[in-house]
């Protein structure tokens, strides 16, 4: 009897990471063609019509070409300011506001609740949000990439349920021993809440890195524009259909496909990382210690 | 509402009641009020004063007047998007598509995160995680690329189709794949990515519980039916109302790079539809109003679906 | 209760926005009869807002040498904005929603309704006033070259320093192309009519084994490259000074039907609707599965040449417009209209318009000419035998970058702006013979079919109403095409389609462009023909 249970289990085992491999295998596929077409030749990947299974070539030419552009430095240092400021910021305000809104005892939740998913449907548009940040003395300035953007609905309720799921007898055996707030979110909750600020830190890190849009609207100086903002210079391809808009295909620019390849590749191998640093604070047993102690 | 409202709130009947709650509240909770200013304010500057701007679904907005002085022209806008030839279709291919995506968009991440929490090597575990979330940060233009890659005659779609006997087709031309691809596709660029949040979740339950179930000889699947799964409810079913919450709001950018003039017909949805109609020719009016009849839909949505999980679950965002 | 909080909140945020939003308008209209000479005694700065249209080249206009020439020799300098590739809509009109106009805009016609929506919008200034006194060398142009001027004014009036394309080989340069070895080795002429390219198409299919013998972007096959030999073109155009509509003619059913036959034969590849990228079109055609396709004389010709230098085989030649009878002439050839408006422009707030219109007036001098096409001389161009020829630096670059890259760095016409832009320069850049002989062919032809363009401009209301009902009918007729191509549709529902149109409005649209098109030709009257090749003639004396 516990033998075929030990089988059933094995074969269950197999099944489940032979199936979660074949799943891996499709989706690191894009990223390999992305990586191989880096280092293709770029004429031999003009004439290529289908999959990639090896660079076609090999060559770094794209690499060199889009490090010589010193703007990328600039940008990766900016980008770097811009994560770093930006998603400590964003933490600190969306863990106020989820766990202002889990503490159901509170006069105002169920005010600030709605007054917050309210703006999840309706937004003045792209030119109120710009004049108000104008307005404020923002424009041109970095913190108009962080603080407009500096919570995000969606976040702030997911951090939101996390807080609500901590047993509440936790927070009112400490509230009788005569802990503020202050000492409940600090020393209890956010203790408790490990996995969810890992996840925050990689939702709104990745948002500020891949983030380009607020700084082209914000800022005019190039000395403060982040990565994102000088790699869309170089990706830039008339790809769409230039006739039409009247400017002749006949002096088109073409940049070669392969550099647009090296650019995702530069843009986005840094961030990849941050997801296995983080990983480490999904581990179980915190909870458990927690309630022991 | 009003009546339950009382009945939740008890005592609080008169106004000099409500101002009584208040202070005493105030007096209760002096941290939680401070802890919510910054953000209350925050929420009023950047999101409630740039609203004024939702009045330019009734004007004819114009960036060089302004706001206030662009002409009023009441619902105009509505009814042309109304009245328009195709608005039954791209209304039809929208909820079509958002439906789709729910049944199918959603329950893959939960169910990738919970197959993943079976896995008992560390590391296979950590490495497939890492990987399944990596096709998130290649952008939609190389994705749609590839998908053409793949999808074309000579492709290895066609290749294995080839094999069973079936017919080279470019699978992007034809109608009746069009929604499948769609989705396919969204589901191969994110549900690693948004299975993270339920991971994270996954680890917040208490080990005890599972102990406990052991020692009950619950076997994997009592487990994983009686601990996992209420242990991350509370997360699916806020991401499930907020997710209803954007039936309305499919983005534009996958659908104009999938989409061609055969598959129209299915193809071609709301946001897409304003994309070539007003925001290509800076017609901010007429997007301000299809956006806001969006709105109000899923406001519409995610309320009665946020009512309907406290009447039932007792799970709700507010 | 929730409702009625929210609805207080929205109440005050439009309190607030309005009080927020007094009313600033300041316009400068600066009149004085003063004297501008160059350079100027005390420099001004310009702010001057235009897509980089070489981000490869130069990351900013500034770095063109010619127009660092150009702030030298006027004393003024020029900040150049640029606004972030496929984004410019949203940064224009974020520009003008911010009340911050730049002083110099180009591509006016982004803005929302168009030049003339800007001019009635106080976003633009008109240029009639200062065009005598500060503009000499745009005024003697026109008065030189009345198709020119009917070109350049709106009714009378001028809004812009416009792109004036000096040569026909500037303004034709798409059309058909084949693969001539392959022509070779099956014994086949370049096909002329209609049933010869069927011949050539099914042959490719047959003996060369082409997947896809005719391919295209589907942009492009949407264009008047096949419906010209059944005498009807793809968009609005003029016959006996009637403005029709291709799509609305009869004759546009036989060419849909000739189309979805080759299309069933397997003729015309299969996979056209899909191809929305140029760069699908580049492999089909580099890799030897298509054998025909509609491309340019730039990158279809030279750029595929030039990929394909090494292999000893592959070659190109231009295909003629085709025709039904042997003999007859083509009848649309494509034709880029020979002045384009959508150029420098001035903002209302402008503090210098006269010395702006001068340093605009300056790139139509015989200098800014010479500085504008061909760069710095000594360095991008030498004078050979009076005409003005790109050096090594240029044509055979040292580092090996491409013409239109190193060009880019001297000087501007490799892309579009505010000048005349020089045949001469053209005719350098084409450098291989199949690139001239296509660029002659199609010249010739073009003009044998003769300009049928509908010109003139429609005003502000009629703008509107064209582009509320024209949205809706090019999309119905974009998906109608393609289904009949495909066969998912039958050309027999041809009537149905047409009343549908007249539903939308067609009649409407055609009468509009015929009001434009009347009141133009009313004014240009004395004009025979809209030909300004000659235009560079201003510059040869």
């Amino acid at each position: 009897m516990q033998k075929k249970t030990f089988n059933m289990g094995v074969a269950y085992d197999v099944l489940n990471t032979s199936l979660l491999l074949l799943l891996s295998l499709i989706t690191l596929y894009p990223l390999l063609y992305v990586l191989f077409a880096s280092f293709s030749d770029s004429n031999m990947l003009a004439g290529h019509g289908g999959l990639l299974h090896k660079p076609l070539g090999f060559t770094i030419a794209s690499y060199r070409y889009v490090f010589r552009n010193s703007s990328i430095w600039i940008g990766y240092g900016n980008t770097i300011l811009y994560v770093v400021f930006g998603t400590m910021l964003s933490l600190a305000m969306t863990t106020l506001g989820a766990y202002v809104t889990s503490c159901k005892d509170f006069f105002w939740t169920k005010y600030i609740m709605p007054y917050m998913v309210f703006t999840m449907f309706f937004s003045g548009g792209l030119i109120p949000t710009f004049l108000v940040v104008k307005g404020l003395g923002l424009y041109d300035n970095p913190l108009a990439l962080l603080l407009p953007s500096c919570i995000s609905t969606w976040n702030l309720i997911i951090m939101r349920t996390f807080f609500s799921g901590i047993p509440r007898s936790l927070k009112e055996s400490t509230k009788i021993d005569g802990a503020n707030e202050w000492i409940i979110l600090t020393r209890i909750i956010l203790p408790l809440s490990g996995s969810v600020i890992a996840v925050m830190i990689l939702y709104y890190a990745v948002g500020l890195w891949n983030g380009w849009f607020n700084a082209m609207i914000y800022l005019r100086n190039r000395s403060l524009f982040p990565l994102q903002l000088f790699l869309r210079e170089i990706l830039i391809s008339n790809s769409g259909d230039d006739m039409v808009l009247g400017i002749n295909d006949a002096e088109r620019q073409t940049i070669s496909e392969s550099i647009k390849y090296a650019t995702i590749i530069v843009s986005t191998l840094p961030i990849l990382t941050i997801y296995p640093l983080l990983q480490k604070h999904f581990v179980k047993g915190v909870m458990i210690g927690a309630v022991k102690g | 509402m009003k009546i339950k409202g009382n009945i939740v709130r008890g005592n609080a009947k008169t106004k000099s009641g409500v101002f009584a709650e208040i202070k005493r509240d105030y007096k209760l909770n002096k941290y939680l009020v401070f802890f919510s200013i910054p953000v209350v304010v925050w929420y009023f500057i950047f999101h409630y004063v740039p609203m004024y701007g939702v009045i330019i679904a009734f004007k004819d907005y114009n960036v060089a007047q302004g706001f206030l002085a662009s002409k009023w022209v009441g619902i105009e806008h509505f009814k042309t998007f109304f009245k328009s030839y195709y608005f039954v279709r791209i209304l039809i291919n929208t909820l079509l598509l958002s439906f789709y995506n729910l049944i199918f968009s959603f329950p893959i991440p939960i169910i990738l995160a919970l197959v993943l929490n079976e896995v008992r090597s560390k590391v296979l575990k950590s490495t497939i995680q890492t990987i399944t979330y990596m096709p998130h940060f290649i952008s939609l233009v190389v994705i749609c690329g590839m998908a053409y890659i793949f999808l074309s005659k000579g492709g290895p779609i066609n290749s294995i189709a080839l094999l069973f006997g079936g017919e080279e087709i470019n699978y992007l031309m034809y109608s009746q794949y069009y929604r499948i691809i769609y989705i396919a596709l969204g589901l191969w660029q994110n549900a690693g990515w948004n299975s993270i949040i339920y991971i994270a979740a996954l680890t917040a339950i208490d080990i005890t519980q599972y102990e406990a179930a052991e020692i009950d000889g619950a076997n994997r699947l009592h487990k994983l039916w009686h601990v996992t799964i209420p242990g991350i409810l509370p997360t699916i079913i806020i991401t499930l109302i907020l997710n209803i919450g954007r039936f309305m709001s499919e983005g534009s950018d996958k659908t104009i790079l999938l989409y061609n003039e055969a598959t129209y017909e299915v193809s071609d949805i709301i946001s897409s539809y304003v994309y070539r109609n007003g925001l290509l020719k800076a017609d901010y009016s007429s997007s301000a109003a299809i956006g806001l009849f969006n709105s109000v839909i899923n406001m519409l949505l995610i309320y009665g679906s946020n009512a309907f999980s406290r009447v039932v679950n007792e799970t709700s965002l507010w | 209760m929730k409702i009625r909080s929210i609805c207080l909140l929205v109440a005050l945020s439009f309190i607030i926005a309005i009080s927020g939003c007094g009313k600033k308008q300041t316009t400068t209209n600066d009149l004085s009869d003063k004297d501008i000479s160059f350079p100027l005694e005390n420099g001004i700065t310009l702010t001057y807002f235009v897509p980089n249209a070489a981000p490869a080249s130069v990351s900013s206009y500034n770095d063109i040498a010619a127009y660092k020439k150009i702030q030298e020799i006027t004393n003024i300098t020029l900040k150049f904005i640029h606004p972030v590739a496929n984004q410019v809509s949203e940064q224009f009109n974020i520009m003008i929603a911010s009340g911050d106009y730049v002083d110099v805009i180009e591509r006016p016609n982004t803005y929302s309704g168009g030049i003339l929506k800007a001019y009635q919008d106080k976003v633009i200034i008109r240029l009639n006033e200062y065009m005598d006194k500060y503009a000499p060398n745009l005024t003697a142009i026109y008065n030189q070259h009345p198709a020119v001027d009917a070109l350049a004014n709106i009714d009378g009036d001028y809004y812009v320093a416009p792109l004036i394309r000096g040569g026909q080989e500037l303004c034709t340069y798409v059309g058909t192309v084949l693969r001539r070895d392959w022509l070779k080795e099956l014994n086949l002429e370049v096909p002329q009519t209609i049933s010869e390219w069927e011949t050539v198409l099914t042959a490719f299919k047959e003996k060369k084994g082409a997947k896809a013998p005719f391919s295209s972007t589907y942009a492009n096959f949407k264009r008047e490259m096949f419906s010209c030999a059944f005498g009807v073109g793809e968009n609005f155009y003029v016959l006996d000074g009637k403005v029709h509509y291709g799509p609305y003619e009869d004759a546009y059913k036989d060419y849909v039907r000739t189309m979805a036959d080759w299309y069933d034969k397997g003729l015309i590849d299969a996979e056209i609707p899909t191809i929305s990228d140029s760069k699908i079109l580049d492999s089909k055609v580099l890799n030897g599965e298509a054998g025909a396709y509609i491309g340019t004389v730039g990158t279809g010709i030279g750029g595929y040449l030039t990929t394909k230098q090494n292999d000893p085989v592959f070659d190109l030649v231009a295909a003629p417009y085709p025709v039904i009878n042997k003999g007859d002439r083509a009848q649309f050839v494509q034709h880029d209209q020979a002045v384009s408006l959508n150029n420098a422009a001035i903002s209302t707030k402008n503090k210098y318009p006269a010395e702006t219109v001068a340093l605009l007036d300056y790139m139509f001098s015989k200098e800014g000419y010479y500085l504008c096409n061909f760069g710095i001389e000594g360095e991008s161009y030498v004078m050979v035998d009076n005409q003005p020829t790109f050096t090594e630096l240029i044509t055979k670059n040292p580092e090996g970058l491409s013409m239109s890259v190193i060009g880019m760095k001297y000087c501007r016409s490799f892309v579009s702006g505010p000048f005349v832009q020089s045949s001469a320069y053209v005719k350098q850049f084409y450098s291989m013979p199949q690139q001239r002989e296509a660029s002659e062919l199609w010249v010739k032809q073009f003009n044998e079919a003769g300009d049928k363009a509908a010109y003139g401009q429609l005003t502000v209301e009629e703008n509107q109403e064209h582009s509320k009902i024209f949205s809706e009918i090019s999309t119905y007729k974009g998906e109608m095409f393609t289904k009949w191509l495909m066969g998912t549709a039958s050309i027999d529902s041809f009537e149905e389609y047409r009343e549908k149109l007249r539903e939308f409005g067609i009649e409407r649209v055609i009468k509009l462009k015929q009001q434009a098109y009347d009141r133009f030709i009313q004014r240009n009257s004395g004009i025979e023909r809209f030909d300004i090749s000659d235009v560079e003639s201003y510059y040869n004396n």
